[in-house]
């Protein structure tokens, strides 16, 4: 195994291969980026229309084979959301038609956008992302901000934990005083600058920034191009029809 | 004539809120010296490796590397010689796995294809992580992070290793692992610790740093030998006896 095939196209470690993970980073990436707008492009359309958009991102789900399991996790977190607008939309005597399409754009919106970005993420390391988006030509500051805020994410909470239990472990309580409360997000925050700027020396002791690095040539395929324009262009081909061509 | 491969020459630098943490400080390092830098908290021996690496402007004398000033324009040069090893592995540990921060140096060092896979594995797999190579980092152990990190300075094949508390919060497992790693490296090494069994393993020169300027510069072994500085610098007596036991050192006598 090179370094070339550990970049461009390796599974992750121990994970059994999906068909999607056959397909490079960056055809996927691109997919579900065009497949979104397609998406957001039929906000006034039906809920038939909507529901059969769905179905091809819970196609894609079963082809990455993403247990059910965390896509029902996730889609717990929006569930809420989705239940309060539809009390709100049919439960509420003032409620027009305008406000129940957009109920069904919201809950068949949610809908793709969960199943969509859980394929996308199952099938997808963070490794091969950032290699892809860096192919994709993204800058690499844009790139590693984002990737550093998500891996510094646990790291700030298990401070705040820290320190939470430090201060209850001297008596505060949270009614007992705002002010420590205001301390303790301060340090967090002072903390988090501090190991900011650490991280950014490390990085530039190991020559981040250089001009030297080189992407080796890792040509999509065939059926990387297929991926890459046929599924968000069949989608929106198939919307277009069932809209009666009404972009 | 070799210049040293590292130089310090009258060097002063105080923090922004006054603390003065190198107060005319004057060390050459020769090529291939293994120096432990000791010394109480602040001393000045974190801000010292800062300074050879160009994280902290100094405002009176200078700092060289292979005889290279440091200055920004030498920066990109110096960095590609010196390595460096963060007293907190979770600072130099920021990619997504641990095989993909091995890669981060070689990489911006312009290696590609089979030469960086090789040095990538040859590096994980010299600090026995090679089963851990696509964890998450934040998901190792201490000591797994330390020799992570550790690996992500090797895989640069640096001239010259700076090590700022490697030792700190590992168990005697990690400790002796940590020791027989870096044991083998064969370039420049400046090792800065409070823990002195620890750097004498590993170190045959001695420096102590005291209010930012250097107070002692002599061998590890008469260093040992020296129960009132070992005294000072606070190390258990039992704790270097089995020390100098272990290596076969002459035991130092009792103050």
């Amino acid at each position: 195994m090179t370094c070339a095939a550990m970049a461009c196209r390796d599974a992750p470690g121990g994970m059994r291969r999906s068909p999607l993970q056959t397909v490079d980073a960056r055809a996927r990436i691109l997919a579900f980026a065009l497949s979104l707008l397609v998406a957001v492009s039929a906000v006034g359309s039906s809920p038939l229309v909507l529901a059969v958009l769905c179905a091809f991102p819970v196609a894609a789900i079963v082809i990455a084979r993403v247990p059910a399991h965390m896509i029902l996790r996730r889609l717990s977190f929006v569930a809420v959301f989705i239940a309060l607008a539809g009390v709100f939309t049919f439960l509420i005597p003032l409620a027009a038609q305008p406000s129940a399409k957009r109920f069904w754009f919201l809950l068949f919106g949610s809908l793709f956008a969960v199943t969509s970005t859980a394929a996308l993420t199952y099938s997808t390391t963070a490794t091969e992302a950032m290699e892809a988006l860096q192919r994709l030509r993204v800058p690499s500051h844009v790139i590693w901000t984002g990737f550093l805020g998500l891996r510094y994410l646990p790291l700030v909470f298990g401070e705040g934990r820290r320190v939470h239990r430090a201060a209850r472990a001297r008596g505060w309580r949270g009614s007992s005083g705002i002010t420590a409360l205001g301390w303790m997000t301060a340090s967090l925050i002072s903390r988090g600058f501090d190991r900011a700027l650490r991280t950014g020396e490390a990085m530039e002791a190991r020559g981040f920034g250089s001009s030297r690095v080189i992407l080796e040539p890792c040509p999509l395929r065939v059926h990387d191009w297929m991926v890459m324009t046929g599924y968000p262009a069949t989608l929106l081909a198939l919307r277009l029809f069932l809209d009666g061509g009404a972009l | 004539m070799i210049p040293p491969a590292i130089a310090f020459k009258g060097v002063r630098f105080t923090y922004p809120d006054g603390t003065r943490a190198l107060n005319g400080l004057t060390l050459t390092v020769k090529s291939r010296d293994r120096i432990a830098v000791l010394g109480p908290n602040g001393a000045g021996k974190s801000t010292l490796l800062h300074a050879v690496l160009g994280f902290i402007a100094t405002a009176e004398g200078a700092v060289e590397v292979d005889g290279l000033q440091v200055v920004p324009a030498n920066l990109t040069e110096i960095r590609q010689r010196v390595g460096i090893v963060f007293q907190d592995p979770d600072d130099q540990l920021f990619c997504p796995t641990l095989l993909d921060d091995v890669r981060f140096g070689p990489r911006n060092q312009g290696l590609s294809g089979t030469e960086l896979y090789e040095r990538v594995h040859h590096a994980v797999e010299a600090v026995g992580l090679w089963d851990r190579r696509d964890r998450h980092p934040h998901r190792l152990s201490v000591g797994e992070k330390k020799r992570g990190a550790l690996a992500t300075v090797l895989s640069m094949r640096p001239d010259i290793l700076l090590l700022d508390e490697p030792s700190a919060h590992l168990d005697g497992p990690s400790r002796r692992s940590l020791r027989d790693i870096l044991s083998v490296y064969e370039g420049t090494l400046l090792l800065v610790s409070q823990d002195l069994p620890f750097a004498a393993a590993l170190c045959t020169r001695a420096v102590v740093l005291e209010s930012g300027r250097v107070t002692l510069d002599i061998p590890m072994d008469e260093m040992l030998n020296d129960p009132v500085r070992v005294e000072q610098l606070g190390i258990p007596a039992m704790e270097l006896c089995a020390l100098c036991a272990e290596h076969g050192w002459r035991t130092p006598h009792a103050p």
